[in-house]
């Protein structure tokens, strides 16, 4: 311990080491607070549109007088609030629909909002802690530690420090630890400093230390690995260089590549106009064909499923339904597609620790692939509340009145081991 | 200059016995071919997948049933986004960006279905687009090659060997820059194949070599950048630590605190919050499928004089029909307007994230790259626009129809009797409107000029490197002198 914290000493009067601690603390600074700003503007907007959407409900609300009505002119608003620890991965809250702005009509033409936030600099991507974490710390440590040994063994120290050190076979490492602590500690400092003010569990953001560490740690063995058996700095870095491409952009992206290739998913345009087909279609089809198909899934509506009018807004809900259901195969083929393409990126990431630790990190922060699918899955069970909370009043088993509409179910997000502080 | 070239040639001679730049080679080859071969498949087929579905979109249009024509309205059609012929160099935007929109009455719908919705996602830099692998990795590979150019031979002292041969300071810089300009020219030959490949599929010749030149002034600035502080530095390993310091910081720093700080200082209200606002405009507006809607009090009467009739009923024209086209156009210019402030807002993010373009060659040639390829936020905004310009002739020539084919008395009662509803229908040979969808792409004139001042960033960098670097070996030539 004790020469770690010397080893420390000696590399903060290096004016290269210090100049790279500091850029990377400011960065890190810079991360994590904004970071949390983001949150903090994602939470005002979820109340902004919650206030706003409950007025705008109780708008539409007073000028209907049947149920039908009620239900084709409200609009509902579900979300997914960002977790404590999302401050430290933005992950899929950057590019992926985290709310929606929903009415009882068929959900599938609702749900596939792209146009999340400007595109030009989601392409660029956020400078969060995950990035910090799994892409840049490994650069600044092969900065720091690339010609540890070929400096001692220019200056002609290397022999008589291998003679005198404890651990003889790799004399450089308390040297290269205290400098991999030193960098672990300007990232992990503000880190936690900002995790403890958002309220963050202590285990969660403990554990992002660690898998934090971890992932130096695994830096600072190839480091070491390949430095102690260079000669020469240039080649030496050279060959880092090379093992942070693999790790971090080579390995990844051929993954994507194959998980791509392999899991073939339907084509969301086809989703979209089948749907839409099978919704139209009902307009002109005659009414029992649409009602038949829906009391196939819908029993208890048997009895009152005879439409003797043109337009009935029993039968008009009951295809949108209808449409919901005959792209349902497509629609869960799709989702499926892409939680296996998720898994299979899982599998890779066992390759790549720089994936790892941003599939880890995304993961605790509740903003990953899985995440963001428990999400959609939990707007379709809302909007299936929806669907029955208005039938009884649509097949007129229940009066429209004020009253009953005050039960009119809300969006509540879906409860998550994880989002809780 | 003779004298130049060998140098340049001796450089080369000693790459080609090294084993480092085997590899970095080997490593450059296997990083373009596989992100131009795959970036190529991959647009090719999203092409070829959203023009098919264009054209299905718009047979089903045409082909349906005698109707209501406000229920094809309500039928609505759909447009696909192509992407650019250059997107197979640089796809942008194209990933973050819906793909496909639903067009209907009274509504504008986002564009929904991105790429990026279904892709295997893999954390932030391994997107391998040919615009990266140009953009990052070979400068990376570049600063491999080149790093120890000019410190390798003051550390061996073989500089001190070739003055003596009456080569210059400069003209040894300049040997070892050629060199290195040379190898970045032989890495570009790919991109420069498939910005041709761009060119045979519809892209201006003139735009197709100009894309390919923003980025040989990219590679060429990263040549004198890497040769300068190769010069600057003692050591070749300092060297090296300085050049990888920039590289990270121009390259994968700096753009995400422009991003970031422009997403901070400007932030972009979200989607729902806009649709909340337009329901409410709206209401104010009037219901154009209620015609005893108040707000239509006016252009009632204003119908009933000019036909000089008691009664709507006795109206020429379908007063319903009158009554949603009118209520379209209102409701259209409510929507635009909202349209319009987003768009300002993204665009303002943008140009604030821009700014730094004149910090870093790397922004300034990554705002080149997509606005020269048309894969940039304005070819996505004229997207929409013209998507709003298609959706609101289509809807208006249906409320035309609606008006003009439909008599009054039989659309009132078309949702209570079956007679009506029949009588409410009309011929299908009315749904031949749509002429296609292909969205206009700013020309040739218009896109050079939006690419200049990004290109004159270029050269400006370009200019302060090769000034540093000459300076670079003036000076290192005096100190070993004296």
């Amino acid at each position: 311990m004790g020469s770690f914290v010397l080893e420390g000493r000696y590399a903060l009067r290096e004016r290269s080491v210090v100049l790279s601690l500091a850029l990377t603390l400011l960065v890190a600074c810079w991360a994590v607070i904004a970071g949390a700003l983001e949150t903090h503007k994602q939470h005002a907007e979820i109340s902004w549109i919650l206030e706003a959407t409950q007025a705008d409900k109780a708008t539409v609300l007073a000028g209907q007088s049947d149920a039908g009505g009620a239900a084709y002119g409200m609009h509902h608003v579900t979300y997914e609030p960002p977790t404590p620890l999302a401050f430290a991965a933005i992950g899929t809250r950057e590019d992926l629909p985290w709310q929606h702005w929903l009415t009882m009509l068929a959900l599938e033409g609702q749900i596939y909002e792209a146009d999340i936030g400007n595109p030009e600099l989601s392409r660029v991507g956020r400078l969060d802690y995950a990035f910090l974490v799994s892409v840049l710390l490994p650069l600044v440590l092969i900065l720091l530690l690339y010609d540890l040994d070929s400096r001692e063994r220019r200056d002609g120290r290397y022999e008589l420090l291998a003679a005198t050190n404890a651990s003889p076979r790799n004399p450089l490492l308390a040297k290269a630890g205290a400098r991999t602590g030193l960098l672990f500690l300007s990232t992990s400092i503000p880190f936690a400093i900002v995790a403890v003010i958002e309220n963050v569990a202590v285990l969660l953001w403990a554990s992002v230390i660690v898998i934090s560490a971890l992932h130096l740690l695994f830096w600072l063995l190839v480091c070491r690995f390949v430095t102690h058996r260079t000669a020469e700095a240039p080649t030496a870095a050279t060959a880092l260089l090379a093992c942070w491409l693999l790790f971090t952009i080579a390995l990844p992206a051929t993954a994507r590549m194959l998980a791509e290739a392999t899991v073939v998913i339907p084509a969301g345009g086809e989703i979209l106009l089948e749907q839409r087909e099978k919704v139209n279609d009902a307009w002109d089809l005659p009414k029992p064909v649409t009602m038949t198909s829906f009391i196939a899934s819908h029993p208890e509506w048997e009895a009152q499923a005879r439409v003797t009018q043109p337009f009935d807004w029993k039968w008009y809900f009951a295809f949108q339904q209808v449409g919901d259901e005959f792209i349902a195969p497509q629609s869960n083929a799709l989702q499926a597609g892409i939680a296996r393409r998720d898994r299979l990126m899982g599998w890779a990431s066992l390759l790549s620790p720089p994936l790892a630790t941003e599939r880890w990190l995304t993961h605790l922060a509740g903003t990953n692939r899985s995440h963001h699918q428990r999400y959609m899955a939990c707007v379709r069970k809302f909007h299936a509340s929806l669907r029955h909370f208005h039938y009884p009043m649509l097949f007129g088993q229940q009066a429209f009145s004020p009253a009953v509409m005050a039960g009119l179910p809300s969006y509540k997000p879906c409860s998550d081991r994880l989002s809780g502080s | 200059m003779n004298s130049a070239w060998r140098i340049a040639r001796e450089e080369w001679r000693y790459w080609l016995r090294s084993k480092t730049a085997t590899a970095v080679g080997v490593a450059a080859i296997l990083l373009i071919a596989t992100s131009l071969v795959t970036n190529y498949l991959r647009i090719d087929a999203e092409r070829d997948a959203r023009q098919q579905l264009q054209a299905v979109a718009e047979e089903t249009f045409r082909n349906q049933p005698a109707r209501h024509p406000h229920r094809m309205v309500h039928y609505g059609h759909y447009v696909f986004r192509t992407p650019a012929p250059l997107a197979i160099a640089d796809p942008g935007v194209d990933p973050y960006t819906g793909t496909v929109m639903f067009l209907e009455g009274h509504k504008q719908n986002t564009a929904t279905f991105a790429p990026g919705y279904t892709q295997a996602l893999t954390g932030p830099l391994a997107t391998l687009s040919p615009a990266l692998v140009y953009q990052l990795l070979v400068p990376l590979l570049l600063i491999v090659m080149g790093f120890a150019s000019l410190a390798r031979e003051r550390e061996a002292r073989t500089d001190q060997l070739v003055y003596t041969m009456s080569v210059s300071p400069t003209t040894l810089w300049l040997g070892k820059s050629a060199a290195l300009a040379v190898l970045a020219m032989i890495l570009s030959m790919p991109l420069a194949g498939i910005t041709a490949l761009a060119w045979l599929g519809g892209e201006s010749v003139v735009i197709s070599f100009v894309f390919w030149l923003g980025y040989a002034l990219y590679l060429l600035c990263w040549v004198l950048m890497i040769t300068a502080g190769s010069v600057w530095q003692r050591r070749a390993s300092s060297a090296l630590l300085v050049l990888l310091a920039s590289w990270l910081l121009l390259g994968v720093l700096l753009p995400r605190v422009a991003s970031s700080a422009a997403e901070a200082s400007l932030p972009l209200q979200s989607n729902v919050r806009n649709n909340l606002e337009i329901a409410k405009a709206l209401r104010d507006a009037g219901d154009g499928h209620n015609s005893a809607d108040p707000a239509f009090n006016k252009l009632r009467a204003q119908l009933l004089a000019q036909y000089d009739v008691e009664k709507i009923e006795e109206l020429p024209v379908n007063y319903r029909g009158i009554i949603a086209e009118a209520a379209e156009k209102k409701q259209t210019e409510i929507i635009n307007r909202f349209a319009r402030r987003r768009v300002d807002q993204e665009l303002a993010q943008a140009s604030a994230a821009n700014r730094f373009n004149l910090l870093s060659p790397y922004l300034a040639l990554k705002s080149f790259s997509i606005t020269t390829a048309n894969t940039n936020l304005e070819q996505h905004h004229q997207f929409l626009r013209d998507a709003e310009t298609l959706r609101f002739s289509f809807v208006q020539q249906l409320n035309k129809l609606h008006a003009t084919e439909l008599a009054y008395v039989d659309d009132a009662k078309r949702s209570i009797d079956a007679s009506s509803e029949q009588r409410a229908r009309i011929d299908p040979q009315h749904w031949r409107m749509l002429d296609g969808f292909e969205s206009e792409r700013p020309g040739v004139t218009a896109r050079l000029t939006t690419a200049l001042p990004n290109l004159a960033i270029l050269v400006l960098w370009i200019l302060a490197a090769a000034f540093a670097g000459q300076r670079g070996a003036m000076r290192t030539a005096q100190q070993t002198n004296g």
